[in-house]
């Protein structure tokens, strides 16, 4: 049941008897994929269910206006990725004026304060690391370093050019270097 | 460098969220039918009909007070027919008038707008003097 394919799961939500049903099987296929997408950006756990649950109610929303111009999986990860930003950008501005308004210091204590962090020393110094960047540089590096994604599909999510992605990467890269390197000595 | 994910997950996490994403859309769903009820018209209009029937009060209200505020003696309504054309009479004795303008100032009624335009531009009024008199 859950190897059905994107188009028949579609066929299922625009049948009212079987929307429910079609529903729980995109979510049961997709839900893993797209938390992380979302925990990668506003890394602690409870914001990324939050994000996440706002999503699917979108998805839910939006999904009967859905015709294939590109593939399913690319709209959700695009939707989660908008809606993430958003509370990104939501959070900052409800914390302005609290002396924590950096973006880059609300994801460090966002990383600190998550009880469901558990890597090790080197792993969360490249978190830290990754934290700093500018915000395009830092999903570019995720979604290429952490979750080995293709170019053109990144490029179909961030509607960025592939040139300008490998760009972002290499920046990023390059940043998380020479921050390692420094807190290395 | 590990690749490995340091983020976890609550244990359960995944097998749940479907039922949690499930009760927020019923809530949503709930909440929309809310506001999209139809109510009665007359429900629909009632703050119309109070600002309506407020506006109505203050005019009544503001013309109470104005026309009890002004002496009666300067009110144009206590002057007679007859006391307006003594009054109309004198002034017009006193202006040194010819019957042309005499003419022109009875049919004013029947006068446009454009009628005046072109009064004026084929009179060739010296603008400095209409400024002076301003």
């Amino acid at each position: 049941m859950i190897n059905k394919s994107d188009d028949d799961i579609l066929e299922m939500f625009r049948e009212e008897a079987t929307k429910e049903e079609a529903f729980g099987l995109l979510l049961k296929k997709y839900q893993e994929r797209l938390y992380w997408q979302i925990r990668k950006i506003v890394i602690s756990h409870d914001d990324t269910d939050d994000v996440l649950q706002n999503t699917c109610v979108k998805i839910w929303k939006g999904l009967g206006n859905f015709h294939s111009k590109s593939q399913l999986f690319t709209w959700m990860y695009r939707i989660s990725t908008n809606e993430a930003l958003s509370f990104l950008k939501d959070k900052q501005r409800k914390s302005f004026g609290s002396g924590n308004g950096e973006l880059e210091e609300l994801l460090l204590a966002s990383l600190e304060s998550d009880p469901y962090f558990d890597g090790d020393h080197a792993q969360l110094e490249l978190q830290k690391a990754i934290v700093q960047l500018p915000e395009k540089q830092r999903l570019v590096f995720n979604m290429k370093y952490f979750d080995e994604m293709k170019y053109d599909e990144i490029s179909g999510i961030l509607q960025t050019s592939v040139g300008a992605l490998k760009a972002s990467y290499h920046h990023a890269v390059k940043k998380i270097e020479s921050f390692l390197i420094t807190k290395e000595v | 460098m590990k690749k490995d994910n340091p983020y976890k997950v609550p244990e359960n996490y995944f097998e749940n969220l479907g039922e949690q994403v499930k009760e927020k859309i019923k809530l949503e769903e709930m909440k929309l039918n809310e506001v999209e009820e139809k109510q009665p018209l007359i429900v629909q209009l009632r703050p119309y009909m109070w600002m309506a029937a407020s506006i109505f009060v203050l005019v009544f209200a503001a013309r109470i007070i104005l026309t009890s505020s002004i002496d009666p003696e300067f009110k144009i309504s206590s002057f007679g027919n007859e006391e307006i054309q003594t009054i109309a009479q004198v002034d017009s004795s006193e202006v040194d008038t010819n019957e042309i303008d005499l003419a022109f100032f009875e049919d004013l009624s029947e006068v446009t707008s454009d009628d005046i335009i072109n009064y004026l531009s084929d009179s060739d009024i010296d603008t400095e003097i209409l400024l002076a008199n301003l």
